[in-house]
């Protein structure tokens, strides 16, 4: 379907978005304080389309951190239970990254398979068209390359925006939801062929890299080799156990289940949890699988590269960079990436 | 390489080589954009990573709750020398096995502050060159003058000596700032207190509890914080506004008499809360009320307010 | 497809406090709706979630065997930091609480059609396996299965679970029971020692035999190779790991020893299969 290529101006991508606005919630990044975040937006200028990367991913949009699964009234021996799904409206997640979209398609992997579809998480995302923004250029802490994807990478987006020369737009449609919102839109132009070859090229560029991507699955064998090797010895030691690699990241989905309830009343929630906490596997008996700081971080190696490969037949990194930005102690994943390719011991 | 990089070097692989401490927790150079981080040297031959500039801002000591028994060299700016002071106090370092390597410190540098003037997506490398830190962009060099990029606690700082060393590394250039440490808690103090509680909830529903505040603390040392007990469980872990005040209400109430404003949780911090105001209030109510700064007296018999009672103590700010 | 996360609502029938400590206790449920019964479909070895509401969930072993139709119980024991099973010690009979499950796999018998069946248990971890027995022993199964042994240890009389229910089955001569402590009372005429070293002595045979093992993880570690040098296979000897768990699907990612989930893949292993897996748990 990305032969269907329509053309916007930058001046009026705001516009596109104020149309929206009347039949969508639209969520794009937006300026907070130092950086931007995902928020949803009351006018379009209010979208930022120049930021390489939000604070946080988007996966709160679709997982939020905390999640009421149901609520519940205690009366004497009685117990209502209820689970009145929220109401959810139809949203356009404007502005994502490729990378990030990437992310989502992961997590569908995880939310929405056939024995157990997570009904709030499937809920949003049919309830969401996602429309990507491909990036002019890599930041410095961007690795999607060595993920084997690249800024204009197609993955999990409804709609793709590549920038164009002279502060134009191509938008490329990925699927049927991203015709339905394209089709509703007055603003964009019919492209040209020579449009449409434009956008080709772009994503051609953008594909075209001298980055050796990781063999993912060659990568998953190996780290299960040496899962007792000293390879594991020399990245533990600064890291403090905080959640920030793991709450920034965009495919990080591990959570806690706990009660949150006053007097007779209350609500079991799901709140995001992290492996990085030593309470993340500590058993009531006081025994912990894995106690010490080595071992979480070689927890969120093996998981992100190892575990979900075996499960899921795909690494869980896209290379986004927030981790390597954002740890207080610069545990970088890449450089640990780049050891392990080299790494010979056993 | 600076004469204090050289001496730490030789200090460290000295101290390595002739088994006198088993590790040397000092800084390195990070990965690429990002300026430096902890180092664990555990041989002299490792000891040439070592690395110390204004960008060394990380303070160390939270590192030796983790090796004890250990005999450990570390490297600390003046400031962190007070958090080690109250760490002894607290019974929670073995004086004898801890080596102090104390270094000078003109103020270390507020990566906030460089990416309030350049895009932290396009920040390629941070090196100091004299007085300027030399930030490589995709667009070329940018020189920020450091006096411009202090951190918050840094430009208020009279702190110029370590309060407690084995060795003293080169020396302080630097004054004790003038003006009034605790300027920015009174103007919070003089708002209304419904000023102030709009700024205090819109400063905590920044925070996403990933309690990079409190393990970069070094005063926050209890194995089992009370966000994390369960027997009883004090309080959820939602991203509900309460349950995020309640949590950083109640850490900083742990932190009277003990933080010294050294501002590990504010660099720590992944999306920016500035506990800055509140931990500053928490620390000048200490001195007011009792006469007590975290880190101040060296004095291992010393006890903070928090370890000790007297009938005198002031209670006028029980409700 | 039914809300994984939503229990079902049960009843407390009975509350049975299980050792001198009285830190333990069972629990035999009902549902409030008989029909749901049904639904709950499970096999010896699985577990559930009970949630105490507004206390939280925790995963526990089912007790009773799939063919006790009216009922399913579980016995947990209370830890001081353990929210969940301290507010389950604080309920009283005809109370509500929720159940959710059953989760995991079950002990594998298909395998034990035919065999000779050693079942070595230890301290109130014998949960599971006491389901197992009862499913065994059930008149519509016991002729399926070979020869029954049943190594059961504790610290003290006091603390072996399920003394009456056990006293039946000594009674009978479809099931050999080795009852022992490590510190008997002077009532106490049975073995005296470490289970492994009963198992040792006993050496029950191991020829077209399996061995299932759960207690206490350094029980389980001494009983292993125990069982190995009385001729069993690593295949042949199935054990039951613990983890934390909150979710019971796969889903909220702490329970994994290397990329198995002990919440779907397991709880039952052989021990062959941990053997390949990494040694973090």
């Amino acid at each position: 379907m990305s032969n269907e290529i329509r053309i916007i101006s930058r001046e009026d991508l705001p516009k596109w978005l104020d149309q929206m606005l009347g039949t969508f919630t639209v969520v794009a990044p937006t300026r907070q304080d130092d950086y931007t975040n995902f928020g949803v937006i009351t006018s379009g200028n209010q979208a930022d389309f120049d930021a390489v990367n939000t604070r946080m991913s988007p996966k709160q949009i679709f997982f939020p951190k905390t999640e009421r699964l149901f609520g519940f009234a205690t009366d004497r021996q009685q117990v209502k239970l209820d689970d009145t799904p929220q109401q959810i409206t139809p949203q356009v997640l404007f502005g994502v990254r490729p990378c990030d979209a990437r992310s989502i398609a992961m997590l569908d992997k995880v939310f929405d398979t056939d024995v157990y579809r997570d009904q709030q998480y499937v809920s949003r995302r049919k309830a969401t068209t996602i429309v990507s923004l491909a990036c002019k250029q890599l930041a410095p802490s961007c690795f999607c390359t060595r993920l084997g994807s690249n800024p204009a990478d197609m993955a999990g987006s409804d709609l793709l925006i590549i920038e164009l020369p002279e502060d134009r737009f191509a938008i490329g449609t990925l699927t049927p939801k991203g015709a339905d919102l394209l089709t509703a839109a007055d603003l964009p132009a019919q492209a040209t062929a020579q449009d449409a070859q434009a956008f080709d090229k772009a994503v051609r560029i953008a594909q075209d890299t001298t980055v050796k991507p990781i063999d993912s699955d060659k990568l998953a064998a190996k780290l299960a080799r040496i899962f007792d090797s000293a390879f594991w010895d020399r990245w533990h030691d600064r890291c403090l156990g905080c959640g920030t690699c793991t709450y920034l990241c965009p495919t990080c989905h591990c959570f806690d289940i706990a009660d949150e309830a006053k007097n007779n009343t209350g609500q079991r929630v799901r709140n995001w949890d992290s492996c990085m906490f030593d309470l993340f596997t500590l058993h009531a008996s006081g025994h912990n699988p894995r106690p010490s700081q080595r071992q979480h971080l070689r927890q969120r190696v093996m998981h992100k590269f190892s575990y979900t490969v075996d499960r899921y037949g795909q690494a869980f990194c896209v290379g986004c960079g927030r981790c390597v930005n954002r740890c207080p102690v610069n545990i970088d994943i890449r450089e640990i990436l780049d050891e392990l390719e080299d790494y010979q011991g056993g | 390489m600076s004469s204090i990089e050289q001496e730490l070097r030789k200090i460290a692989a000295d101290l390595l080589s002739t088994k006198k401490v088993d590790l040397v927790i000092g800084y390195e150079s990070g990965s690429a954009g990002i300026g430096v981080r902890p180092a664990f040297i555990r041989s002299a031959s490792d000891a040439d990573r070592l690395v110390y500039n204004p960008l060394c801002g990380h303070n160390l000591s939270v590192f030796l709750n983790r090796h004890k028994g250990q005999k450990v060299a570390i490297v600390l700016k003046p400031c962190d020398t007070r958090s080690i002071v109250g760490l002894i106090q607290e019974r929670q370092i073995d004086r004898d096995l801890l080596t102090i390597l104390a270094v000078p410190c003109e103020g270390v540098v507020d990566i906030s502050r460089i990416e309030k003037i350049v895009p932290p997506d396009t920040i390629r490398s941070l090196a100091i060159e004299n007085d300027e830190l030399v930030v490589q962009t995709d667009q070329g060099p940018k020189r920020l003058p450091l006096k411009d990029l202090l951190s918050p606690g840094c430009a208020i700082c009279k702190i110029t000596e370590p309060v407690i060393s084995d060795q003293v590394l080169g020396q302080s250039q630097r004054k004790p700032a003038e003006g009034d440490e605790f300027a920015e808690v009174q103007a919070f103090s003089a708002k209304s207190p419904q000023q102030r509680w709009d700024d205090f909830c819109s400063e905590m529903s920044k925070c996403i509890t990933c309690f990079a505040c409190r393990n970069a603390c070094p005063a926050c040392y209890c194995t089992t914080c009370f966000i994390d007990a369960s027997g009883p469980k004090w309080l959820g872990k939602t991203d509900h506004l309460s349950d995020v005040q309640v949590f950083h209400i109640t850490r900083m109430i742990h932190m009277a008499g003990r933080c010294t404003g050294c501002g590990a949780c504010l660099r720590a911090c992944p999306v920016g809360v500035n506990l800055h105001k509140y931990t500053g209030k928490i620390r000048s109510d200490a001195r007011e009320f009792f006469d007590f700064e975290a880190g101040d007296d060296p004095d291992a018999k010393a006890k903070p307010p928090l370890s000790t009672y007297s009938g005198s103590d002031p209670n006028d700010f029980f409700m | 497809m039914a809300d994984p996360y939503l229990p079902y609502t049960v009843t407390i029938r009975k509350i049975t406090i299980e050792n001198a400590a009285k830190d333990i206790k069972t629990f035999e449920l009902v549902f409030a709706d008989p029909a749901q019964r049904q639904q709950f479909d499970f096999m010896p070895g699985q577990f559930a979630q009970l949630s105490v509401f507004g206390a939280g969930e925790s995963p526990i072993g089912i007790a009773s065997s799939p063919l006790d139709a009216n009922h399913i119980s579980f016995t947990v024991k209370k830890y001081p930091t353990g929210v969940v099973t301290t507010a389950l010690h604080n309920c009283q009979p005809h109370q509500t609480i929720g159940l959710r499950g059953p989760f995991g796999n079950h002990y594998p018998l298909l395998d034990m059609l035919g065999k000779d069946i050693v079942i070595v248990g230890g301290g109130f971890a014998v949960t599971t396996l006491r389901a197992t027995i009862r499913y065994l022993l059930h008149e519509s199964k016991r002729s399926d299965f070979g020869k029954i042994t049943f190594f059961y240890g504790a610290r003290t009389p006091g603390e072996l679970v399920y003394r009456e229910e056990i006293s039946t089955w000594a009674a009978r001569s479809d099931i050999e029971v080795h009852l022992t402590v490590d510190h008997p009372d002077e009532s106490w005429t049975q073995h005296t020692g470490v289970v492994p070293a009963v198992v040792t002595k006993i050496a029950p045979a191991s020829s077209n035999s399996i061995a299932l093992v759960c207690g206490p993880p350094i029980m389980v570690k001494y009983s292993i190779p125990a069982l190995k040098d009385l001729g069993f296979a690593p295949e042949r000897i199935i054990t039951s790991l613990e983890m934390r768990m909150k979710c019971g699907i796969g889903k909220c990612g702490r329970c994994n020893i290397g990329s198995k989930y002990v919440c779907i893949d397991g709880p039952v292993f052989s021990v062959a299969e941990l053997e390949r897996l990494p040694q973090e748990f």
